[in-house]
């Protein structure tokens, strides 16, 4: 991966979050292109996807009220379960990566929802995961396809050899 | 000297633990620095994409002023793209005195206090906290526990202040707690935020008549926020014989997913009542 490229485009991802995305509402979720961005590359690159996961949560959670480190967490959970399967599913297929990206998700806002209880934020699970996580889910799923293709191929100008060899 | 598999199990378990670091770090507020320089250094950029963004939603949301584009391109055809870009400033300039006229006029109702506008740059990344970012901090004389409001009543109360962003907790936020009263019958309780984006009323006695409609402020208890600011009605009642307190189901005046400018009143001091209590907060 060309590094010095992924600190700027999680930040951006990170400010377009809080600035756009999170106004457009659909019931009472909204795409999360970052934690999109942070599967798709998890997909790509196990191990950069962790990497990944930290810091895009890092960036999530400066623009959060909530207790500073539980984005960043749950984006970890979903780097490792997404690493842990790599090699084991063909993620290449479009199919293969909207399914990802709907579990990755669910599986982020599980976490979140687990440390926020934890840290003694009252939620009630049962209407955030129908009205907020399913309608996510929904949209990271339709982002999923041209996010993944446009990160594969940030993925081969890193590394034109994979490309060559996947070609 | 690891295989691929256990060397990625090894950087997960080291970047996890680094996130429960920051977590820890974070409870304790050694982070609070470091995400205050970081919400700076950003606020710029946020107060120009989201202005950008409310300009595009207005332009987009005015069918009735689209058609006035439309005559209008069909009128002045060689004037046209000179007359939209103009037209959509104009709107804004327009809806942005709008807002301010509706905030000076809820500031006259309550002169005693002193506001400051700031407008909103972005809201909680995280989808199930109710926080929002405004333009204006410390170095605009905003502190923490100031409250926030609009024309239409009370939105929350600053937690988070960098020098020029501050961050509100709304009053739905599931963690948002406010001492409230019922405005015709003065009967106090405890308004909470729910996750469902509405507000409960809790701990209102038994023996007071609640009905539906009834408006509810701010009662001004335990000096969080200054009595007698409009919060919403009741739109139902939960009355049980055998519980000690009956519950009431609170509309919020407030749509706080289209808020755009808010007024922070800065001549508030909260009351810290900790020590009062034996314990700090």
């Amino acid at each position: 991966m060309i590094w010095f490229l992924s600190i700027p485009l999680l930040a951006l991802l990170a400010l377009l979050q809080t600035t756009i995305f999170r106004q457009i509402l659909f019931l009472d979720g909204s795409l999360d292109l970052l934690l999109v961005a942070v599967i798709c590359w998890s997909m790509l690159r196990p191990e950069e996807g962790l990497v990944w996961a930290l810091l895009g949560g890092i960036f999530a959670d400066i623009f959060s009220g909530g207790p500073f480190g539980i984005t960043a967490i749950a984006c970890l959970l979903v780097a490792i379960c997404i690493g842990a399967l790599h090699g084991r599913l063909w993620t290449r297929s479009p199919i293969a990566v909207m399914a990802i990206a709907m579990f990755g998700t669910v599986i982020a806002h599980l976490a979140s929802v687990a440390l926020l209880v934890f840290f003694g934020h009252p939620l009630e699970v049962g209407y955030l995961l129908a009205y907020v996580t399913l309608p996510t889910a929904f949209l990271n799923t339709i982002a999923s396809v041209p996010v993944y293709l446009a990160l594969r191929r940030l993925h081969f100008v890193g590394a034109p050899v994979l490309a060559e060899e996947e070609a | 000297m690891f295989n691929p598999r256990r060397r990625f199990f090894l950087i997960a378990l080291a970047l996890l633990l680094a996130a429960v670091g920051l977590v820890v770090l974070g409870q304790v507020g050694i982070i609070q620095p470091v995400q205050d320089l970081a919400l700076r250094g950003v606020s710029g950029a946020q107060h120009t994409i989201s202005t950008t963004f409310f300009n595009v939603r207005d332009f987009i949301t005015a069918p009735r002023n689209l058609q006035e584009l439309i005559q209008r391109n069909n009128q002045l055809e060689a004037q046209v793209a000179q007359l939209e870009a103009e037209l959509v400033t104009l709107q804004e300039q327009a809806s942005e005195a709008d807002a301010l006229r509706a905030l000076l006029g809820a500031a006259r109702q309550q002169p005693e206090n002193r506001y400051l506008v700031a407008q909103v740059i972005g809201r909680d990344t995280n989808p199930f906290l109710h926080y929002l970012i405004l333009d204006e901090g410390s170095d605009a004389g905003v502190r923490r526990g100031m409250p926030v409001v609009n024309e239409k009543g009370l939105v929350g109360r600053v937690t988070e202040v960098s020098s020029t962003a501050s961050k509100v907790q709304l009053i739905i936020d599931p963690n948002s707690v406010i001492n409230a009263r019922i405005q015709t019958s003065r009967a106090e309780g405890v308004l909470v935020g729910q996750s469902t984006g509405g507000l409960q009323m809790i701990y209102i006695p038994q023996n007071v008549t609640v009905t539906t409609g009834d408006l509810v402020v701010t009662s001004g208890l335990g000096g969080g926020f200054p009595p007698e600011i409009l919060i919403g009605r009741v739109i139902s009642v939960h009355k049980r014989d055998y519980e000690l307190y009956q519950t009431a189901v609170i509309e919020p005046r407030n749509d706080f997913t289209s808020l755009e400018m808010v007024l922070i009143i800065t001549n508030f001091e909260p009351v810290q009542i900790g020590p009062l209590q034996g314990t700090t907060s």
